[in-house]
C-alpha cells in the first residue's frame, strides 16, 4: 500500500512538472501584455520600457529558468493586473469555488444514487424512464443559457430567489442547481448502470437465495457497487466541475477561481494564469489518490490484490 | 404490501440524500445586512486595483475618483469646462510652469493636512516610471511634470515642454495620500467625502463618510459596489431592487423608460483605413468605403438609437468639434460606392485587393452584428472584403502596428506581409480636448497613426502649440474638415451608455458616468 | 411468493436464459434500434441532422446570411414573411430556421470531428501505452495526466488565444482536451486482454505483435471506444457553447449554435427566441447522442442485451 502510494505520489509530481512547463510556454504564446496593459496611444519607448521591466523582453527559456528560480524560492509570481502576489489572488478566490464545489457534488451523488438506484430496481418502468431521461436532459443544456433563463425566471419574474451574488441559503439555490445538472445526469446514468448489473449478478442472487433481507441484499451489497461506481466517476466529475464553475461564476458573479483563471488568461496575467493551474493541478491529484484510496476502501477485492 | 416493502430502501435512501443537503446547505454562511441610506452600485468589472494611481482607469475611477480621491481641477461633463476642486484657481506664469492655489483647509480621511508637500509626494508616486499606473500611461509617459512649494497653499508645476493645456491634463491626475510606498495599494486614502471601509477581493467594495470632508456632506452614509459581468443580470438586479445603479447595461436590456438612461460616453467608434498602402492610398477608394456603409439602418437596430452619427473623431461637446461637418455627412449612396470604384479602376486602382475587415471582440455593444451588416454592405458594392472577428491582443497587434507601407517600424514580419486592413475600432477621448485624438490618430510621428498628410500634421503640431481659446477651437476645427474631406477614416457613431437607477433614488447619468460615479450627487427620494 | 425476495429473483434468471438464446440468435442492430422507441428517435434525429449538414448550405446558405435590418427579431410562429421565419429572425433581421438548419454542419461537424479525431489518437496511445514497453507507456501515461490536470476549458481558452478561432483549430483544442478518457479505457482493456488465454495462444502460435493487436485487441476495444464517442460527442458540443459563451469560440461570419446562444443571451429578456431555439437544438442533439450512446452500451454489453431482444419476458417478468 505504501509503495503504491509513493508510486502515486511520484506520478503526480512528474505531471505536475510537465503540467508547469506546459502552462509557463502555452501562456507566453497568447500574446504580449504589453499592448493590455498601456494604453493605445503609448509610445514605442513605452512599450519597450515596460517589457524591459517585467522582463518579457527576454527569450522564453531565459524567463522560464528565472521562473524555476523563484519556483523553488517558493515564489510563484505577482499578478501583473492586481499588483499584488499571484498566490495571495488565487487563495483569495479558493474556498468560494471549494465550497461550491464540494456542495454541488454531494447533492449531485446523492441525488443520483437515489434516483439511479430506484431507476434501475425496475428499469423501463415509468421512474426510470422519467428519471434516467429526465436527468440527461438537464445535462444537455448549455450551462450559461440554463443559468441566465434561471435568474430571469426565478429572480426577475418570480421573484423567489436573489439574482445572483454569494450569501445565505437563498444565494446558493440557482448557482448550485445550474452546477449539479451536468454531474447529476452523468452520475444516475452510471449509478443506475452499476446497480443494474449488482442485480443481476450473482452473490446478489446468492443472498437473496440465502434469504437475505431485500433492505440489506440492496443497501449491502448492490448499492455499495453503485457507489463504487459513483466514486469511478467523482474525479472525472471534479475535474470538468471547474469548467462549469467558470460559466458559474461568471453568470453569478461568484468570486472563485474558476471566473479568476479566464480572467488571466484573458487579461495575460502569467503568474495568476500559472499558481492558480498549478495549484489546481496539485488538488486535482490529491483527490485522485485520495478517490483510489476510497475505492480500496469500498472495494475488498482490490485489496487483495 | 408488496410495493410497500420494497421501496422502504429507497425511501431512507432518498431521505439521507435530503438530509446531506439541508445539512450542507445549512453550513453557508449568513449574508450581511447594510445600514440606511446607502446603495448598492453594480459595475460592469472588478477594479484591478484601488491605488489613487489607477484612478484613471475607468473601472478604478467609476469607485475612487472624486469619491476618494480628488483632483485639482475637475471636468464639467456636460461643456468639457474646467470646474476648481482641490485648487481654487491657476494660472500660466511663463511658457513651463502653472500655479496653483489651493484650497484651505483641506484634510484626508485620517486627518492628515493637505499639504504642497504631500500632493508632490503623491504625484511623484503615481507618475513614477516604476510603476505602470494609468495616470502615467495614459496621460504623462514622456511627459514629466515636477511639483515646487510657493508657500503653504500655492504650487507651482513645471513641464517638460511648453503645454498650453496643463490645467485639461491635471483633471486625469487624483491626489493621492503621501509618503506611500513605490507599489500599487488597494487601501487608497485621499481628501474625497468617502473612504474606503473595506475592499474584499473578488466581492465587494465597501465605501462609507469621510469625517473630515471639506465640502457640504452629502446626503449618502456610503455605497457597496459589487460586479457582474451579465447586463441582465446586473439590470435585474436593480429592477428586483438589490441594487440602486447598474452603471453599465446593454441597450437591449434598457427597455423601460423609467428607470434605463441612456448617457453619451465619449467613445467614438470608426473604421480605420491604411490610408498609406494601396487600394486605400487612393481618395476615391476612401469615399467608397464612406458612402456604402448605411449607418442610418444601423441606426437605432443594432446601435441604440440614443447615439449620434459621426463625421470625427472627436464628441460634439469638445472644443474643436466642427459642427458644419455633419451637415456634409456621406450619405449612404451604394451608386456613387460603385461609381468612385469604377473610376478608380479605370485608373488602374487593384479595386479587388483583398481586404480584412478586423473587429475587436465586445468592443462595444453589438460590435460582431455590426460588423457582420457592414460586411454585408462592402461586398454589396463590389469590395473584395473578408470579415476577422479577433480577441482583443491579436487586435491589438494590428492596432499598435498600421500598415505604413513597405517601411512599417517595429511590426512583426508576418504584419508586414499583410494586405490592408479596415480595423473596426473604438476611440475614447473624455479628457476633453482634441489633442488626445488628433495627434494620436493622425500625426505623421505617432505610432497609432496610420496616415501621414504632410499639411495636416503640420496644422496638428500648430493647433496644440496654440493656447485654450477660439483660435486653437479654430485650428481644431480645420484638421477635422480635412480629415473628413480626405475621407481618412469611415467614421460610424458617437457611443452613448446605458444605466439603470432605481426609482428610489435621484441620480442623472452623465457623459462622465463611465469613469466616475459621485456619490455626492446621489440622493434618497 | 409473498417475501420479497423471491418476488424480484425471476429476472435475472430470465436473463441469463435470454442472453443465451438471443444472442446467439443475433438481432441484426436494426432490429433492435426499432424496439427501443426512445434510440429509435435518437437516431431518427442525428440522421435527419446529418441530411441537413449535407445539403443544407447548398440550398439555404443565402438565406442564412441575407440580414435584413427593417425585419429584426421577429416573434415565431407568423408566415406573414414566408416560411423561412417560422422560428423567428434574429437581430440582424435573418432568418433563424435557416440558420440553424445551416448552423447544424459547423456544430456537428466541429463535434464529430474533435471526438473521432481524440478516439483515434487516444485510441492509437493506449494500445501503444498497454502493447509496448513499461517506460513509453509511462510516458504517454504521464502526458495523458498533464492534459488531465488542465481544467479543459481553460486549455481551449488559451490555445483559442494562441491560434485564432477557426475551426480546424477549434476541432484540435476540443480533441485534445479528450483524448485521455480514450487513452486510459483503451489501456486498461489492452491490459485486461493481454492477460487473457487467447493472446498467449495467438503468441504462441507465433502471431506477431501487430497481427495480435489488429485480430485480437482492437476488435475488443472498439465498441467500447464507441460508447465513449457518442458521450464526448455530447459533451464536446456543451464545450464548443461555452466557448462561444466566454467569447472566443468560432467567430462570424461562420454560424454555429453555441454561437447563435451566445450571440442570443444579450436578447434573452425582450426576444427569447434568439437563445431558445439554438438551445434546444444544442439540448435535443446531445440528448440524443447520450441516449443512443446507452442504447449501444446496452447491446454490447452481453449482460444487459436481453432487455430489448426480450421485452416482452422482461416486462411480464418484472
Amino acid at each position: 500500500m505504501l509503495a503504491y502510494l509513493t508510486r502515486r505520489a511520484v506520478h503526480s509530481v512528474i505531471a505536475l512538472t510537465g503540467l508547469v512547463i506546459a502552462v509557463f510556454f502555452l501562456a507566453r504564446l497568447t500574446g504580449d501584455p504589453t499592448n493590455l496593459y498601456l494604453p493605445p496611444e503609448a509610445s514605442r519607448e513605452a512599450r519597450e520600457e515596460f517589457s524591459r521591466k517585467h522582463g518579457f523582453d527576454r527569450p522564453a527559456t531565459e524567463q522560464f529558468a528565472r521562473f524555476v528560480g523563484d519556483v523553488l524560492d517558493g515564489n510563484l509570481g505577482f499578478s501583473l493586473k492586481k499588483q499584488r502576489p499571484a498566490v495571495e489572488v488565487v487563495l483569495e478566490a479558493y474556498p468560494t469555488t471549494l465550497k461550491l464545489a464540494a456542495v454541488t457534488l454531494l447533492i449531485a451523488i446523492s441525488l443520483a444514487i437515489a434516483v439511479g438506484a430506484l431507476a434501475a430496481y425496475r428499469p423501463g418502468r415509468v421512474f426510470d424512464r422519467v428519471g434516467s431521461t429526465g436527468s440527461l436532459i438537464g445535462a444537455s443544456a448549455p450551462d450559461f443559457w440554463v443559468a441566465i433563463t434561471a435568474i430571469l425566471l426565478f429572480a426577475e419574474s418570480l421573484r423567489w430567489l436573489p439574482t445572483s451574488g454569494t450569501g445565505g441559503f437563498p444565494y446558493w439555490v440557482l448557482p448550485v442547481t445550474v452546477l449539479a445538472l451536468r454531474p447529476f445526469g452523468l452520475l444516475v446514468q452510471v449509478v443506475r448502470g452499476a446497480m443494474m448489473d449488482a442485480l443481476a449478478s450473482a452473490y446478489v442472487k446468492t443472498a437473496r437465495a440465502k434469504g437475505v433481507a431485500e433492505r440489506s441484499v440492496i443497501f449491502v451489497h448492490a448499492l455499495r457497487n453503485a457507489l463504487l461506481a459513483a466514486v469511478t466517476v467523482a474525479g472525472d466529475i471534479a475535474v470538468g466541475m471547474i469548467n462549469g464553475a467558470v460559466i458559474v461564476e461568471t453568470v453569478f458573479g461568484w468570486p472563485g477561481v474558476g471566473k479568476l483563471m479566464i480572467d488571466a488568461v484573458e487579461q495575460r496575467d502569467f503568474a495568476v494564469i500559472q499558481a492558480s493551474i498549478m495549484i489546481t493541478a496539485a488538488a486535482i491529484f490529491l483527490m485522485n489518490i485520495l478517490i483510489d484510496l476510497l475505492y480500496v476502501a469500498l472495494d475488498p477485492r482490490i485489496r487483495h490484490q | 404490501m408488496r410495493g410497500f416493502k420494497l421501496h422502504q430502501p429507497f425511501v431512507t435512501a432518498a431521505s439521507v440524500a435530503a438530509l446531506t443537503t439541508i445539512a450542507a446547505m445549512a453550513t453557508l454562511a449568513p449574508s450581511t445586512a447594510y445600514a440606511q441610506r446607502t446603495i448598492t452600485i453594480v459595475l460592469p468589472e472588478e477594479p484591478d486595483s484601488l491605488d489613487n494611481c489607477n484612478s484613471a482607469r475607468s473601472a478604478v475611477g467609476r469607485v475612487i475618483r472624486q469619491n476618494v480621491n480628488e483632483t485639482l481641477i475637475e471636468l464639467d461633463p456636460n461643456d468639457s469646462t474646467l470646474k476648481p476642486r482641490l485648487a481654487t484657481a491657476w494660472k500660466q506664469v511663463d511658457a513651463t510652469t502653472w500655479r496653483f492655489t489651493l484650497r484651505r483647509g483641506i484634510k484626508y480621511s485620517d486627518g492628515t493636512p493637505l499639504t504642497p508637500e504631500a500632493i508632490a509626494s503623491s504625484f511623484d508616486k503615481a507618475l513614477s516610471p516604476k510603476l505602470d499606473c494609468n495616470a502615467r500611461t495614459k496621460m504623462f509617459s514622456g511627459f514629466p511634470i515636477k511639483v515646487q512649494k510657493v508657500d503653504d497653499t500655492t504650487i507651482d508645476i513645471i513641464t517638460p515642454r511648453p503645454d498650453p493645456i496643463l490645467p485639461v491634463r491635471m483633471t486625469t491626475l487624483t491626489v493621492g495620500y503621501p509618503k506611500e510606498p513605490i507599489r500599487v495599494m488597494n487601501n487608497s486614502v485621499g481628501t474625497g467625502p468617502y473612504m474606503i471601509e473595506r475592499y474584499t477581493a473578488n466581492s465587494e467594495i465597501v465605501l462609507k463618510r469621510n469625517p473630515h470632508y471639506w465640502g457640504k456632506p452629502p446626503q449618502l452614509d456610503g455605497a457597496r459596489y459589487v460586479w457582474r459581468k451579465e447586463s441582465a443580470v446586473a439590470a435585474a438586479m436593480v429592477r428586483v431592487g438589490e441594487a440602486h445603479i447598474a452603471t453599465n447595461i446593454t441597450h437591449e436590456d434598457a427597455k423601460d423608460a423609467k428607470t434605463d438612461f441612456a448617457y453619451p460616453n465619449s467613445e467614438t467608434n470608426y473604421l480605420r483605413i491604411e490610408s498609406l498602402v494601396p487600394p486605400f492610398n487612393d481618395k476615391r477608394v476612401r469615399l467608397a468605403l464612406n458612402y456604402a456603409v448605411n449607418r442610418t439602418a444601423l441606426h437605432g437596430s443594432i446601435i441604440p438609437k440614443q447615439a449620434q452619427i459621426a463625421t470625427q473623431m472627436v464628441i460634439p461637446r469638445i472644443a474643436g468639434h466642427n459642427h458644419a461637418l455633419n451637415k456634409q455627412r456621406y450619405e449612404y449612396s451604394p451608386e456613387r460606392a460603385k461609381k468612385l470604384l469604377a473610376e478608380a479602376r479605370a485608373a488602374g486602382v487593384k479595386t479587388d485587393t483583398p481586404i480584412e475587415l478586423i473587429c475587436r471582440i465586445n468592443q462595444w455593444e453589438n460590435t460582431t452584428e455590426t460588423c457582420e451588416a457592414i460586411m454585408a454592405m462592402y461586398t454589396a458594392v463590389g469590395f473584395n472584403m473578408k470579415l476577422k472577428m479577433l480577441e482583443v491582443s491579436l487586435w491589438n497587434q494590428h492596432n499598435a502596428h498600421p500598415n505604413k507601407g513597405p517601411h512599417t517600424p517595429g511590426a512583426d514580419a508576418n504584419l508586414k506581409n499583410r494586405g490592408p486592413v479596415l480595423l473596426g475600432h473604438m476611440h475614447d477621448n473624455n479628457v476633453g480636448d482634441p489633442i488626445f485624438s488628433m495627434f494620436p490618430k493622425y500625426g505623421c510621428k505617432a505610432q497609432t497613426s496610420s496616415h501621414c498628410i504632410p499639411d495636416l500634421d503640420k496644422k496638428i503640431e500648430q493647433a496644440a502649440q496654440t493656447p485654450n481659446g477660439p483660435k486653437r477651437t479654430k485650428l481644431w476645427e480645420e484638421t477635422m474638415a480635412v480629415v473628413h474631406n480626405e475621407a481618412l477614416d469611415v467614421f460610424l457613431f458617437h457611443m452613448v451608455g446605458f444605466a439603470r437607477v432605481s426609482p428610489k433614488i435621484n441620480f442623472v447619468p452623465t457623459a462622465a458616468t463611465n469613469s466616475e460615479v459621485l456619490l455626492e450627487q446621489v440622493t434618497f427620494k | 411468493m409473498n417475501t420479497p425476495a423471491d418476488s424480484v429473483s425471476h429476472t435475472p434468471a430470465i436473463s441469463a436464459q435470454a442472453e443465451m438464446v438471443t444472442v446467439r440468435a443475433g438481432l441484426p442492430w436494426w432490429r433492435l434500434l426499432a424496439r427501443d422507441p426512445l434510440a429509435l428517435c435518437a437516431a431518427v434525429w442525428l440522421a435527419f441532422l446529418l441530411v441537413c449538414m449535407l445539403i443544407a448550405p447548398m440550398f439555404l446558405g443565402k438565406a442564412a446570411n441575407d440580414m435584413n435590418l427593417l425585419a429584426r427579431n421577429l416573434p415565431p410562429w407568423s408566415l406573414d414573411k414566408g416560411w423561412l421565419m417560422i422560428l423567428g429572425s434574429d437581430s440582424l433581421g435573418r432568418s433563424i430556421l435557416a440558420r440553424l438548419l445551416v448552423g447544424a454542419q459547423n456544430t456537428l461537424s466541429v463535434a464529430f470531428a474533435a471526438v473521432v479525431l481524440a478516439m483515434l489518437i487516444g485510441g492509437a496511445l493506449g494500445l501503444i501505452a498497454g502493447y509496448v514497453g513499461r517506460g513509453v507507456g509511462n510516458l504517454i501515461m504521464r502526458l495523458s495526466d498533464v492534459i488531465q490536470g488542465f481544467p479543459s476549458l481553460l486549455l481551449a481558452v488559451i490555445v483559442l488565444y494562441m491560434l485564432e478561432p477557426r475551426v480546424a483549430n477549434l476541432i484540435i483544442v476540443l480533441a485534445v482536451t479528450r483524448i485521455p478518457s480514450y487513452l486510459r479505457v483503451t489501456r486498461a482493456e489492452v491490459l485486461e486482454i493481454r492477460s487473457r488465454g487467447f493472446v498467449d495462444a495467438a503468441r504462441a502460435m507465433g502471431a506477431g505483435r501487430t497481427h495480435i493487436l489488429w485480430r485480437h485487441i482492437v476488435p475488443i476495444v472498439a465498441p467500447t471506444l464507441l460508447t465513449i464517442l457518442t458521450v464526448d460527442f455530447a459533451i464536446v458540443m456543451l464545450s464548443e457553447s461555452g466557448l462561444s459563451f466566454l467569447g472566443i469560440g468560432i467567430q462570424p461570419p461562420e454560424i454555429t449554435w453555441g454561437l447563435m446562444v451566445a450571440q442570443g443571451r444579450k436578447h434573452l429578456s425582450n426576444a427569447w427566441w434568439l437563445a431558445f431555439f439554438p438551445g434546444l437544438m444544442i439540448m435535443i442533439t446531445t440528448l440524443a447522442a447520450n441516449l443512443l450512446s446507452n442504447w449501444v452500451r446496452l447491446i454490447t454489453d452481453p449482460v444487459q442485451r436481453w432487455r430489448i431482444e426480450a421485452p416482452k419476458a422482461a416486462a411480464t417478468n418484472a
